[in-house]
């Protein structure tokens, strides 16, 4: 009991802290209600921004306990932020909610099940790059073995486990090895360097979309960019932060920012929404770390977006057509976390033969919210649905959505409904425009 | 009471000028029934002793402006005292710079547009007979005219209200700015309500800028479709004609023949009023006569100046009573897309029965008017089958039909106001509130309130 | 009733679902967008009019008191449970059941977001005139309770003038429809109900009057250097005849809010800015726009900007639209007003407020809709400091009644709710609102339906 109730204190600290700058900015306005893609969903109010802070300050002020329902209520949250993006008061949703979901993870740790897998996933495997890679070596010899084929059309996986079911039907193929971060340097394809960059790879994106990321690199150095990609990197921390192990992120932000601080560059590039979103907040993140505090801030201020990175510049030309129908699916975390809608769609815009199709609530999420779609598959698949639905409606035959996560969720989506939709990522239809008409392209960098 | 106990009660109340010699009394009848005193109060204070006496002793009180719409509603069960609110004619603030004004409920409508006009600014609703037609009559009976079509209705411009209640108490309600949320919407309660909640004493108004400049394209067609088509192109146009009436019938025929301009006087006719900056209705006139033409017109002419105020003097009077040959009114309300196949239903229904009928209709409110001549009084019978059928088509169609004004012989044949709603409860329970001893207008209201 | 079995009965009527009754999820139904607080004892979620009758039926004959909410963005707390009972949440009946396009009506229900209802008719070129500024979360039904206005409510007026008709749940659950899509002879109880703000009846349908898009729109940013100056040029707009479509005032201290959080381009070195918009065919916008441009000039304007495409307009408009919750930036805390004034005494009512400000040192933020005299004062404090809540009322309550004195109003378009109750007496004697008492007692029979609302405590004993 004890422990309990040091735990809430703990809870309503850590919102009291972010209280005067972030809790009480809320003013009801409700602007953020038809934002949220559970308020949407369900139509209530505990489901919503405005009532989950006002569940915040209820808790922060002593008027309220965490009861299972309140918990509930807190982790049906997306974090996907789009809240945060029309909020005129300027609550910073985000961190709130990762602070809560922090004080949920000391004052309730959960099952021993849950513990188990989630001390594994989230403290022996993600900081472990090395570990990953034998991971998707593991998974890729399951899915070839013809095991993942059976387990899918068995059921047996769902019998012994839903959640690990999903992950299975979530999986696509995985590429023959892994991305591969071993300190490479790619040089500028052009007659001189504009400008020195680092990549960031992503765990997620290097163990399932290695050819992306490689593609990336390619893009990149195609438009003056001379790569490096720094060894020492590890997985961002983003999934930590959002499942409220902020210890372990901070741990993780700062060996990345070691990773990186080593080398010579203007900009640190990443390709996925979800990275992105927080490398450029590490600055808050280790705000009350006096030795990292300040290199922090200056390593959030060089991430870019690669799409935020490309379209200042007019775009190198040598674009090959791509006679395509395309939508695009803002990432959240890409639109509301960093406010990057425009950029993509005008890189789309930008090649040759693409026409854009926008759909009915672009940048409402589509479900994944990194473990969301496993930790609350219901919402998930009633959001994914939806998602899908607005995507036929279009008539497309590529959906682009610039993040790992969303990525997985569409592919799943328009699998489920037997739609021949292609998902890729933007620098994968730019790498392609590429190579239709650049013959001095590299195939493989 | 007596006759001439009344008449001394409410002589004590008021001034010499305040009661109207017996011998004219007949000439203030309502149904056929004569009033027993004519009263003419001056000031709210005297309006608020008569009712204050009224209630007590029971007598049952028609409110009056200018006389226009007495011919309106069913016969009152009883007429005791015939309020004129004539008197009670001041203009009270005009705000020209915020373009509202306060007026007595008895002035004219025309008095009210002359105090205006200096400011260039005008009150937009245009009943019929301007000159007689009182503001208070003009809201109890909720009378507007062609422009409504721009400018909507009373309830649209009615900011603040003064009404003595049944047993005399003096309320007020809005104010004078141009929104106002305190409390319930008191304005709409009084507008349309014919005298039977209270009698309107005050009114607060916003008003609008006279238009710099005016014009009307009067065209004609041989068929009701293609007049329809017409009028539905301008309508869904982006053109925003202060008014669009569609004439059909006799009206064509006696429109012309007043303004004796040579406008061709067969088959249907739309007329559309333009106004504001000069370019914009120039525009509006030039690419209407392009429609016209698309539309097969017969003829078209644009009126301006003195025309154009005449024609329209003419339309909104074409309801008026007339003495001599006494005419049956009808008004339906039903869908602006069905407007037009009211029109042809009616005069066919004319024709069918040998009557000369008129319409007029407003095809952007959906508001259609027959105006029958009454020829025998033997025709009575012939008459209320008729406007039964008629209200049955206007029903069919999901709206309305109200006779506006017949003779009292056809009143007592049926309901003017016709079917009633499930709210009437509410409104039976509304008047209760307001008027428990039922003395104003008894009788003469909607479901007999 | 016993809560548990009122409970049980609200469940058999919409299902377990739709019922809400844990004490820590009713926390999040004790507010709106006011400062006002109150916590229902149960939530109920209907779907149809069928639900909404029979829960009506069961709180009058237990005599419960029965609160409709929308989506709690009111801003007088006229959904706010302040005695308890049963909140009615409307976010469930959401559905446009039909769009007109030749009649210019749709027929909706009460739960529809403001804005949803103008994307779905935008297809055809029409749409729905009052657009507050949380048209993004309000609902229709909760823009009929309080008669909401909006921006462009200028020169097309509020929501009583657009509505066309309404089907109405009385206090015993009887189902009436008021008015409809053609006009019915009676009395306008359409009229009655819309902005009565649930005290008279729940709203389940309603039937709104779409209007034609224009030709042409000039979106106009005119930057003054004092906040008296723009108050005259707007003053001397209305005299001129010309009624925009909108006409709308912010001051130094909510563009300073705004500028950082939404970036509408207004300079920072200006007084306060007017953003006024003229809509028509564009041989009248375009003599409009110049003729103001003139205006202002001539009234000191520091300088008049158009905006030269429909994104520009978006971010002027993104600015006046988002000021009030930018607001929230500035202070932890904030008192926003709804006075009206007569337009020419625009200047003497925001004179008297500065001074107010200064002697009870508030700062005030000014965001409002000038044409028509409906002024938004938000007065910045904080609950945290002791007494701070007492004399922010204070000092509201004195701008309010100069706003009385001047010949104007306590609420223009947010509606008296708990907030302003006790200023009503300013404006109505007993004899008037005695009026509105009899009014409630003919739909209610003296129902505690939303009850505490419009009427002061005292007036409310009484019914």
């Amino acid at each position: 009991m004890a422990e309990v109730t040091k735990s809430r204190a703990l809870l309503s600290e850590g919102l009291q802290t972010q209280g005067e700058s972030g809790l009480y900015r809320c003013v009801n306005c409700g602007f953020c209600l038809n934002q949220c893609p559970t308020y949407i969903e369900l139509g209530l109010e505990t489901e919503s921004p405005r009532g989950r802070l006002s569940l915040m300050k209820a808790m922060s002020e002593g008027r309220l306990e965490l009861t299972k329902g309140v918990i509930g209520h807190l982790g049906l949250c997306l974090q996907c932020r789009a809240c945060e993006a029309v909020c005129p008061s300027g609550v910073p949703f985000g961190r709130l909610m990762e602070t809560a979901r922090a004080g949920i993870v000391q004052h309730q740790p959960g099952s021993l099940g849950t513990r188990l897998v989630r001390s594994i996933v989230f403290q022996g495997l993600l900081p472990h790059p090395r570990r990953l890679a034998l991971l998707a070596t593991l998974l890729r010899f399951y899915q070839r073995s013809g095991l993942g084929w059976a387990m899918e059309r068995t059921q047996v996986l769902r019998l012994l486990s839903p959640r690990l079911a999903r992950m299975n039907e979530i999986l696509p193929p995985l590429p023959g090895k892994p991305f591969s971060t071993d300190s490479r340097i790619v040089p500028s394809l052009g007659n001189k360097a504009q400008r020195k960059v680092a990549f960031f790879s992503g765990c997620v994106m290097s163990m399932i979309y290695a050819e992306v990321n490689e593609a990336t690199l390619r893009v990149l150095s195609k438009n003056g960019c001379e790569v490096v990609v720094p060894r020492e990197q590890v997985c961002c921390g983003a999934l930590h932060v959002h499942s409220g192990e902020r210890d372990i992120a901070k741990n993780m932000a700062r060996r990345n920012i070691d990773a990186f601080m080593g080398a010579e560059i203007d900009t640190v590039v990443v390709n996925s929404a979800g990275c992105g979103a927080l490398l450029k907040e590490y600055g808050v993140l280790l705000e009350d770390d006096p030795l990292y505090a300040h290199k922090a801030r200056h390593f959030a201020g060089m991430v870019k977006d690669v799409t935020e990175l490309l379209t200042p510049l007019p775009l190198e030309p040598g674009l090959g057509e791509i006679k395509k129908r395309v939508t695009y699916q803002d990432p959240c975390h890409l639109a509301h976390a960093q406010r990057i809608s425009q950029e993509p769609r005008q890189i789309l815009k930008s090649i040759p033969g693409i026409e854009l199709v926008e759909m009915e609530d672009a940048s409402l999420c589509c479900g994944a919210a990194g473990i969301y779609s496993i930790t609350q598959s219901e919402l998930s698949t009633r959001l994914l649905e939806r998602k899908v639905r607005n995507i036929a409606a279009t008539g497309v035959e590529v959906v682009v959505a610039p993040n790992p996560g969303c990525m997985l969720q569409l592919r799943l989506g328009l699998k489920r409904a037997g739609l021949n939709v292609r998902v890729a990522h933007l620098v994968e239809l730019l790498d392609e425009a590429y190579a239709r008409s650049t013959p001095t392209y590299p195939l493989k960098i | 009471m007596s006759r001439n106990d009344l008449r001394n009660v409410i002589g004590s109340v008021l001034d010499k000028e305040g009661i109207l010699p017996f011998e004219e009394n007949t000439g203030y009848a309502i149904g056929e029934k004569s009033p027993q005193i004519v009263a003419f109060p001056k000031t709210v204070e005297e309006v608020s002793k008569l009712l204050s006496l009224s209630t007590q002793e029971g007598v049952a009180v028609i409110p009056r402006g200018g006389g226009t719409q007495m011919g309106l509603g069913n016969i009152p069960r009883r007429v005791d005292m015939v309020v004129g609110l004539s008197r009670l004619s001041r203009v009270l603030e005009h705000h020209a710079a915020d373009l509202t004004v306060k007026t007595e409920a008895g002035i004219t409508l025309g008095e009210l547009d002359s105090a205006l006009a200096p400011a260039r600014q005008f009150l937009p609703l245009d009943p019929m007979l301007p000159e007689s037609a009182t503001i208070g009559g003009i809201l109890a009976t909720n009378a507007s005219g062609p422009l409504c079509l721009r400018y909507g209705t009373a309830r649209d411009m009615l900011l603040g209200i003064k009404v003595v209640s049944a047993s005399g108490v003096v309320t007020k309600a809005g104010g004078r700015v141009v929104k106002n949320v305190a409390g319930y919407d008191m304005n709409k309660l009084y507008i349309g309500s014919l005298g039977t909640l209270g009698v309107i004493v005050e009114a607060t108004f916003k008003v609008a800028p006279i238009p710099r400049v005016k014009a009307t394209l009067y065209a004609t067609f041989e068929s009701i479709e293609k007049a329809s088509d017409y009028a539905h192109r301008i309508l869904h146009s982006v053109f925003r004609p202060l008014a669009l009436e569609c004439l059909a019938g006799s009206t064509t025929e006696s429109i012309g023949l007043k303004l004796g301009i040579d406008i061709v006087q067969k088959g249907i006719a739309v007329a559309a009023l333009f106004g504001g900056v000069p370019s914009v209705v120039e525009r509006e006139l030039q690419e209407s006569q392009d429609i016209c033409q698309r539309t097969g017109a017969v003829s078209f002419v644009t009126l301006r100046g003195e025309a154009n105020d005449n024609i329209w003097g003419e339309i909104r009077g074409l309801g008026r009573d007339d003495k001599e040959s006494p005419r049956l009114v009808t008004m339906a309300n039903v869908l602006p897309s069905d407007a037009f196949q009211l029109v042809g239903t009616t005069q066919a229904l004319g024709e069918e029965l040998g009557l000369t009928t008129g319409v007029v209709a407003a095809p952007g409110s959906g508001t259609v008017r027959g105006f029958w001549e009454i020829r025998r009084p033997e025709n009575m019978d012939m008459l209320a089958s008729l406007i039964m059928k008629l209200r049955g088509l206007a029903v069919d169609l999901k709206g309305s039909l109200v006779v506006e004004s017949c003779p009292t012989s056809l009143k007592e044949k049926l309901d003017v106001w016709g079917a009633e709603g499930a709210d009437l409860a509410i409104m039976r329970r509304i008047k209760e509130q307001f008027d428990p001893k039922g003395i104003l207008n008894p009788g003469r209201f909607v479901g007999g309130i | 009733m016993e809560k548990q079995r009122l409970v049980r009965e609200l469940v058999a009527i919409v299902g377990s679902k739709w019922v809400i009754s844990n004490p820590e999820d009713l926390l999040v139904f004790e507010y709106d967008g006011s400062v006002s607080r109150g916590l229902p004892d149960v939530v109920a979620l209907p779907s149809t009019v069928d639900e909404v009758s029979k829960i009506m039926r069961l709180a009058h004959q237990e005599g419960i008191p029965v609160v409709p909410r929308g989506s709690g963005t009111g801003l007088s707390g006229g959904s706010v449970p302040e005695s308890g009972g049963i909140v009615l949440a409307f976010t469930r009946m959401n559905h446009i059941l039909e769009i007109d396009p030749v009649n210019r009506l749709a027929v909706v229900e009460p739960g529809v977001v403001n804005i949803d209802l103008t994307s779905a008719t935008s297809k055809y070129s029409l749409h729905y005139v009052p657009d507050p500024s949380s048209q993004r979360a309000c609902t229709i039904g909760g823009n009929v309770a309080e008669n909401a206005g909006g921006p462009h409510c200028l020169a097309y007026g509020v929501t009583t003038n657009h509505v066309l008709g309404t089907e109405v749940v009385l206090a015993n659950g009887d189902v009436v429809w008021l008015g409809g899509k053609t006009c019915k002879p009676g009395y306008d109880l359409t009229g009655i109900i819309v902005g009565s703000e649930g005290t008279l009846g729940v709203v389940t349908k309603i039937i709104v009057r779409l209007m034609p898009d224009p030709e042409s729109i000039e979106t106009l940013l005119a930057i003054f250097k004092e906040m008296d100056k723009a108050a005259s040029a707007v003053s001397a707009i209305i005299a001129r005849g010309i009624i925009p479509a909108a006409l709308e005032m912010m001051d130094r201290l909510t563009i300073q809010a705004v500028e950082p959080a939404i970036h509408a381009g207004y300079p920072a070195e200006a007084g306060a800015v007017l953003l006024i918009e003229v809509e028509g065919l564009k041989e009248e916008v375009a003599e409009q726009a110049n003729d103001i441009e003139g205006i202002c000039s001539a009234e000191g304007a520091m300088e008049v900007r158009r905006a030269k495409n429909a994104l520009e307009k978006e971010r002027l408009w993104a600015g006046r639209k988002n000021a009030i919750g930018a607001i929230g930036r500035l202070s932890p805390n904030y008192y926003l007003l709804d006075g009206v004034v007569p337009r020419t005494k625009l200047v003497e009512v925001m004179r008297k407020m500065a001074d107010t400000g200064q002697r009870f040192g508030f700062q005030i933020c000014n965001v409002f809709h000038a044409g028509d005299g409906n002024i938004h004062p938000n007065i910045l404090f904080n609950t945290q400091v002791h007494g701070e809540t007492q004399r922010v009322l204070q000092a509201g309550a004195e701008i309010l009644k100069a706003c009385v004195d001047a010949g104007g109003t306590i609420t223009g378009e947010h509606g008296v709710g708990l907030e302003k109750r006790e200023y009503m007496p300013w404006i109505f004697s007993d004899e008037d609102l005695e009026a509105m008492v009899r009014l409630r007692v003919a739909f209610t029979h003296g129902a505690p339906l939303n009850p505490g609302k419009i009427f002061p405590p005292r007036k409310a004993r009484n019914e």
